[in-house]
């Protein structure tokens, strides 16, 4: 049914309004397929107003439970009273909000930043002369790890971490280690670099492309090592690419709920980050109000992220 | 000279294929060995095997005899398709205006679109949580559908928009010329042009609303709606006493077949789409 709705649009209010039939001025501008402004709003609308409702909407009701002390149950449930900043200011002091920052900047620093990237990258680099198949296999498995439902993926995990009879434990010799207790930071780190992976290694494989082969030949001619030309060739080509690559995989993984699913936090905090937190103070805990305030904090901390990365990238021009 | 190429070429392969299998086990390890569990009969699923020693088909009859999967699937199947149908026409609506047009809201639209990049998912749980309740959408297909159509919107507008450039938009003038209306123009001269990336598209919203877990388990509360991802965090096995291991292992099996399948036969479209904003952006 919602298929045939464009062309019943179309079709209604043909034929096109004259006036955008003109050779426009910028080309960008020029209305090449007669569309008319109202009807390109009208094309828009169905989006936007779902995009409102659903999502616009219910993040500016996350700013307000922010400045109030709902929650879930109790007298604050039915009268929520408004607080100011005071959720922000308790926060502030709280001090598993803080070991939660610590963690998410761990965790991004780790497994986003250096692990992603340099992985990525390093697949992307390898994988630019073998032959076709060896790539596509290699590529394909990478995206598979990706694109696994997380349920799936956690569950994965805990079957290779697994105490007993787990295949890590297998594989090391190492039988009765308990991974995700012992080092469960370290453990979430790997596997988001295992998890991620896929993203980095297919944005630096279009962007390689990218460089020059003239400039790698020449590189090659005048002896320069791996390293060195990856530094002065390869990466001024590549600038904007990483940048833009560290900026979404690093958004992602601060917002990854994911770990939730492997540790759900524990042991006792040790590896809840901000989204985690964030669940844990709003459905376990009933703190509506706190763990609304919490998440507009991490969005804070997304735009400045965006932020820094945008300054960057203009020094570049 | 054709000699020493050879061997220098010899000796790089064999570290590629070295550092290539050492890829290849680490990403598949833990999908074969979930395999290898759902194989495995309750006996021998703790001895640590690779390869099961008794084959057994027992796990995967024993979750479809099951309501609560076979619910589950049900529900993941409609929801992921209905919600890709929708989210797909709606964005191609919008991303072919955007491509095309300045128009007012554009920017706007761009601007929220680069925002969902930057909004905590787990945020919006618990007033979307207020919302379906007090509407009645709570623990329906609806109730999940209407958020991941929006969270959806924003990747397939952004990737469409791109497709959408790359088609010269000479192509439309040149139809209106041979006196096509832009009816005409869309349908014979634009969709078959945009339809890979359509395609492409609806892979990616498919695999995103397939594999939520987040608003699977915090917006519904009972089978009714329940997703697999989310059944799969209840899942007890078939009967009370049973060790779940194989049960589990063989319904995640399920769920992950048709994304591996999906993989395998549209990998470079899925590839083109993931990369094509985020490198010409």
């Amino acid at each position: 049914m919602p298929a045939a709705e464009p062309e019943v649009v179309l079709e209604r209010e043909v034929p096109a309004p004259q006036r955008n039939r003109r050779a426009g001025s910028r080309a960008a501008a020029t209305d090449a397929a007669g569309l008319g402004r109202a009807r390109a709003v009208g094309f828009v609308a169905p989006a936007l107003v779902l995009i409102g409702v659903f999502l616009v909407f219910p993040a500016l009701w996350t700013i307000y439970i922010g400045v109030t002390d709902y929650q879930l149950t109790g007298a604050a449930a039915a009268a929520p009273k408004v607080v100011g900043l005071a959720n922000f200011l308790s926060a502030l002091n709280d001090g598993l909000f803080h070991n939660a920052v610590w963690l998410t900047v761990l965790f991004v620093l780790g497994s986003a930043v250096i692990g992603q990237n340099l992985l990525g990258f390093a697949l992307a680099w390898l994988l630019r002369g073998v032959r076709p198949w060896l790539r596509r296999t290699v590529e394909s498995m990478v995206l598979l790890s990706w694109i696994l439902p997380s349920t799936v993926v956690a569950y994965l995990w805990f079957a290779v971490l697994d105490r007993n009879g787990g295949t890590l434990n297998a594989l090391l010799g190492t039988p009765g280690t308990a991974w995700l207790v012992t080092y469960p930071m370290a453990s979430l780190i790997v596997f988001n670099t295992w998890r991620g992976t896929a993203f980095s290694m297919l944005l630096y494989t279009s962007a390689l492309a990218a460089v020059p082969p003239s400039q790698l030949e020449t590189a090659r001619l005048v002896g320069a090592s791996g390293w060195q030309t990856v530094r002065d060739v390869v990466f001024p080509h590549i600038r904007g690419h990483v940048l833009t690559n560290t900026l979404l995989i690093s958004l992602w993984t601060a917002n990854d709920f994911t770990p939730f699913l492997l540790t759900a936090g524990g042991p006792n905090h040790a590896s809840e980050t901000l989204p985690v937190f964030i669940y844990r103070q709003a459905l376990e805990g009933g703190q509506l109000g706190y763990a609304s305030a919490v998440s507009l904090l991490l969005l804070l901390g997304n735009l400045l992220v965006a932020l820094v990365y945008l300054r960057l990238l203009r020094r570049r021009g | 000279m054709a000699g020493l190429g050879g061997t220098e070429t010899l000796g790089r392969k064999s570290r590629w294929a070295i550092l290539d299998l050492v890829v290849v086990v680490y990403a598949l390890v833990p999908v074969l060995w979930i395999m290898s569990l759902s194989f495995k009969t309750t006996k021998t699923l703790t001895d640590g095997n690779f390869i099961p020693r008794e084959w057994t088909l027992d796990n995967y009859k024993a979750i479809f005899q099951t309501s609560e999967f076979v619910r589950a699937l049900g529900n993941s199947i409609g929801i992921a398709i209905i919600s890709t149908v929708i989210a797909v026409v709606l964005g191609t609506m919008a991303a072919y205006a955007v491509a095309r047009l300045d128009f007012p809201g554009k920017k706007a639209l761009v601007g929220v679109s680069l925002l969902v990049a930057m909004f905590p998912q787990v945020s919006l749980v618990s007033p979307l949580f207020e919302i379906e309740r007090s509407v009645g959408l709570f623990n329906t297909w609806p109730g999940l559908i209407l958020p991941y159509i929006t969270f959806a919107l924003p990747l397939s507008i952004y990737t469409l928009s791109a497709f959408f450039r790359e088609i010269p938009w000479e192509l439309e003038k040149a139809a209106k010329m041979d006196g096509a209306t832009p009816a005409q123009a869309f349908r014979k001269v634009i969709a078959p042009l945009a339809a890979p990336g359509v395609f492409t598209t609806a892979i990616l919203v498919f695999i995103l609303c397939w594999n939520d877990f987040l608003f699977a388990i915090s917006l519904t509360s009972t089978s009714a709606s329940r997703t697999v991802p989310a059944a799969l965090s209840f899942f007890t096995g078939a009967s009370q006493f049973e060790d779940p291991t194989g049960s589990i292992s063989a319904a995640a099996v399920v769920i992950t077949v048709p994304i591996i399948v999906f993989v395998l036969l549209f990998q470079r479209r899925i590839v083109a789409g993931l990369t094509s904003g985020a490198v010409k952006g």
